[in-house]
Parts: structure tokens; C-alpha cells; sequence
């Protein structure tokens, strides 16, 4: 290590870093040649290929440090939390209809932000079903768009009168975090959504109550990709997809927040401001919030 | 959707057929339907690519390499610190203005906590970019409301 300079070899012993090093994969050499070179054993490393902050410059991801972080920490702050009451071992709840038990909320924190975890970008392909081929264009369109390799999904139950068995490949799917996640975001928000026609926006009531947000495209979107665009011609096939943005969030509420935040669209009705519940009497006398 | 700087429609068959190795030849495990070589040429870009060559290190080279990788999460991991207690600084300061409101007025402490149910951010908002927008201020959407 003496090619290192004092400083760099000081701050290797000095840093504790928790993480474990491994960012790269080693394998010692297993020649048994006899040494005639030197001491330095041939390692080689092997490049992963998913990293979730490759560059470190997303602009999004910036955005969302420096100004949708902190607003929406104020947006969705509620200083009167009160915890709801735990539901003891062994009990079982039992709700009416299909509904099931959504997940304790919990007090609002610094740490505790919504945040945007992962997108995950899905193509189903009935074409697929008369030849497995036919999914190679689907599987192609979505690795431009995304820039990582999906992966192939198999139909877990046969449908009959659909003509599907179960196990045939029917879709691809991948899924996107970090780096690459905003820029995907940024070319959706930027490029694809405000070239397409007549699409007013997520609707209002969008989001599946836990914080997780999903819409689908036409295969029309897809030409919109400028991966997609420039080399139209080589794809066989145009397929719709969709996308889920999985976040953090609690609610529909936050989700729809921090996504706006990201520039997407939402349909948004001209309402009167919202009024407290509890009646007060000097409630003219006051501004409304 | 096509541009008029796209090849001919010709060339670009004949091109494909050179690329994917002309399919028509071999036998079995042709993934042409009706004769379209794109997904000839698709299957062997996407799965027949010959994979990376594992890269070579000496070990001071691969010090090198570790010394850079620990700076960077250093680096990072600094940065999240400082954005973290940032947060908790201003998180703190709107709790206890909360307080404050709590303690000084209930009817404005309810209006304060009073939420839209649909609230998003404004259309408006604009992400940072590099260099100015190429409208920089929008005359008619400024003056309608």
C-alpha cells in the first residue's frame, strides 16, 4: 500500500464505516504457477451492474432533498396524533367484506417522510400466448425505456377460456430504485406525459390506501420514449405497460403529495377551502385557513 | 411517429438481415415470425451478447479501488447525516410552534391542523434544471387567475 499517499491510507484505518466494503465481488487467483513474478496475487472484480447511486447527480432526487422533503414534512405533520390502540397477540380482526387491516399509523417524525422506495414497470403481453416470441419486443421496449434487464413472468394460474396455462410466459417486469428510478420518473414526467393525448391527469382518488400509486399506459406511450422514438422501426410490436410507484407513504393523501411533487399530474376540482370539524362560535369573526 | 431521417424502409431490411445473421438459413431455433428478423436480432442482443470479461486488479490497484469506493459512501454517508439533522432541527421548531399555537389559541390551533383531503403540489412548481426554461414567465397563465 505504499503507492497510497498518507492521507488516503490515514483515512482507510480512521473511518468505521458500518455498511460492509463489498460494493464488487473478489476472486483470489487459483493458479499454482510458482512465483516468478511478484507477491501480488491476480484479483479480479466482477462490476455489479445494479447500483443504486451510480453518479449521485439525479435531478429529481435532488429536488426532492432540497424542497419536497421538507414541505412535505410540514404538509403532513399532525401535532394531535393520537396512537390507536394495539390489537393484542392471537386476536384475530375480522372485517366486513374483502377489506383487511391497514398497518398502525404512526406519529409523524423527521425520519418519517414519504419518501419514493422503488417503480416498478410491468408489460403483459397476450400475444405472448400464441407465440413466446412475440414477448421479445415487449421485453426489448421496456429495457430501453428503464435501462436495466426485466425479467420474464410466468402465469401462475391457467384461465381457460383465456387459452392460458399456468406457467406459460406471459409478461416482463423490472424494477427500478435510486438513480435509476428518477431518471425514469424525470423522462415519464417531463417527455412522455405532456405529449400524451387527452390524458387529464391521475384522478383524485388515486392510490391504493397504503401509500402505493399505480396507472397504466397504452401503446401508444410507448413510442413516446425518446429510446423508443428514434429506432421505432426495429420494434415488431408496440405494448402498453404499467407502473406502480411504491413509497413510503401512509395514505392516499401523502402518496398523491409527493408525487405531485415530481411535476405529475393531478385532476383537481375547484373546492371551497376546508373548514375544522368542531363548531366554534367565533368562526366568521376569524379568516378561514 | 417516424422522422423523415429514418433509412428507407428497404436498407434498414436489408441491414437486419446482415445483423441477425441471416435467419433464413438455419433450421431450428429461428425466432422470426413470418419472416421478421427483428426478433432475430432482438434475442441475440438481449440474450446471446457475450458478457463482461471480469476486470483484472493488482492489489494496489484494487487498494486504490477500495480507498475510492470507502471515500464515496464516506461522502454520502456524511450527507445523509447532515440532511437528517437538518430535518430533525426544523422538525422540532415546527413542533413546538405548535405547541405554542396549542397553548395560546384552540380555534386558530384547529384551523392550523385542519387538511385538505386532495391537496397536491401546484402545477406550476418547477424542478431545478441546469439553464432558464425557454418561457420564462407565462403572460397569459399569470394573468387569468
Amino acid at each position: 500500500m505504499a503507492s497510497l499517499t498518507r492521507s488516503a491510507r490515514h483515512l482507510l484505518a480512521s473511518t468505521p464505516i458500518k455498511a460492509p466494503l463489498a460494493t464488487c465481488s473478489r476472486f483470489a487467483s487459483t493458479s499454482t504457477k510458482t512465483a516468478t513474478s511478484s507477491k501480488e496475487s491476480n484479483d479480479t472484480v466482477v462490476l455489479q451492474p445494479k447500483q443504486e447511486y451510480t453518479t449521485g447527480l439525479t435531478r429529481l432526487r435532488e429536488h426532492y432533498q432540497g424542497t419536497v422533503q421538507e414541505d412535505l414534512m410540514v404538509l403532513t405533520y399532525n401535532h394531535t396524533f393520537k396512537p390507536k390502540a394495539k390489537i393484542p397477540e392471537g386476536v384475530r380482526v375480522e372485517l366486513k367484506g374483502n377489506r383487511h387491516i391497514k398497518p398502525a399509523p404512526k406519529a409523524p417524525a423527521a425520519n418519517r417522510v414519504p419518501e419514493l422506495v422503488k417503480i416498478d414497470v410491468h408489460c403483459m403481453m397476450k400475444e405472448a400466448l400464441t407465440s413466446k416470441f412475440n414477448l421479445l419486443s415487449g421485453f426489448m421496449a421496456i429495457q430501453s425505456i428503464t435501462g436495466e434487464m426485466p425479467e420474464l413472468i410466468n402465469s401462475k394460474k391457467g384461465v381457460h377460456p383465456w387459452k392460458l396455462r399456468a406457467g406459460n410466459p406471459i409478461g416482463c417486469k423490472v424494477t427500478l430504485k435510486g438513480d435509476k428510478m428518477y431518471q425514469f420518473m424525470d423522462k415519464l414526467v417531463e417527455v412522455v406525459l405532456p405529449r400524451m393525448k387527452e390524458w387529464p391527469g391521475l384522478p383524485e382518488s388515486a392510490g391504493d390506501a397504503t401509500g402505493n400509486i399505480g396507472m397504466g399506459f397504452p401503446p401508444s406511450a410507448l413510442s413516446l420514449f425518446p429510446e423508443i422514438e428514434n429506432n421505432f422501426d426495429m420494434f415488431p410490436r408496440m405494448t402498453g405497460f404499467d407502473v406502480t410507484f411504491t413509497t413510503t407513504a401512509a395514505t392516499n393523501l401523502e402518496a398523491r403529495l409527493l408525487l405531485s411533487g415530481f411535476n405529475m399530474p393531478f385532476q383537481v376540482k375547484n373546492r371551497a377551502p376546508p373548514v375544522p370539524k368542531a363548531a366554534a362560535p367565533s368562526i366568521e369573526s376569524t379568516p378561514s385557513a | 411517429m417516424s422522422s423523415p431521417f429514418i433509412r428507407s424502409a428497404v436498407t434498414a431490411k436489408t441491414a437486419l438481415m446482415r445483423a441477425a445473421g441471416r435467419p433464413g438459413m438455419k433450421k431450428g431455433g429461428s425466432t422470426s415470425l413470418n419472416g421478421d428478423a427483428r426478433n432475430d436480432l432482438i434475442k441475440k442482443v438481449l440474450f446471446d451478447a457475450p458478457a463482461r470479461p471480469p476486470v483484472r486488479l493488482s492489489s494496489e490497484d484494487m487498494a486504490r479501488h477500495e480507498t475510492i469506493e470507502r471515500a464515496w459512501k464516506l461522502v454520502r454517508q456524511q450527507h445523509k447525516q447532515e440532511q437528517a439533522a437538518g430535518l430533525a432541527r426544523k422538525f422540532e421548531m415546527m413542533r413546538k410552534a405548535n405547541a405554542e399555537l396549542e397553548a395560546t389559541s384552540p380555534l386558530l390551533f384547529k384551523h392550523s391542523q385542519t387538511k385538505e383531503r386532495n391537496a397536491v403540489f401546484p402545477r406550476q412548481l418547477r424542478t431545478l434544471t441546469d439553464t432558464p426554461p425557454k418561457q420564462i414567465w407565462n403572460y397569459r397563465e399569470a394573468t387569468k387567475a
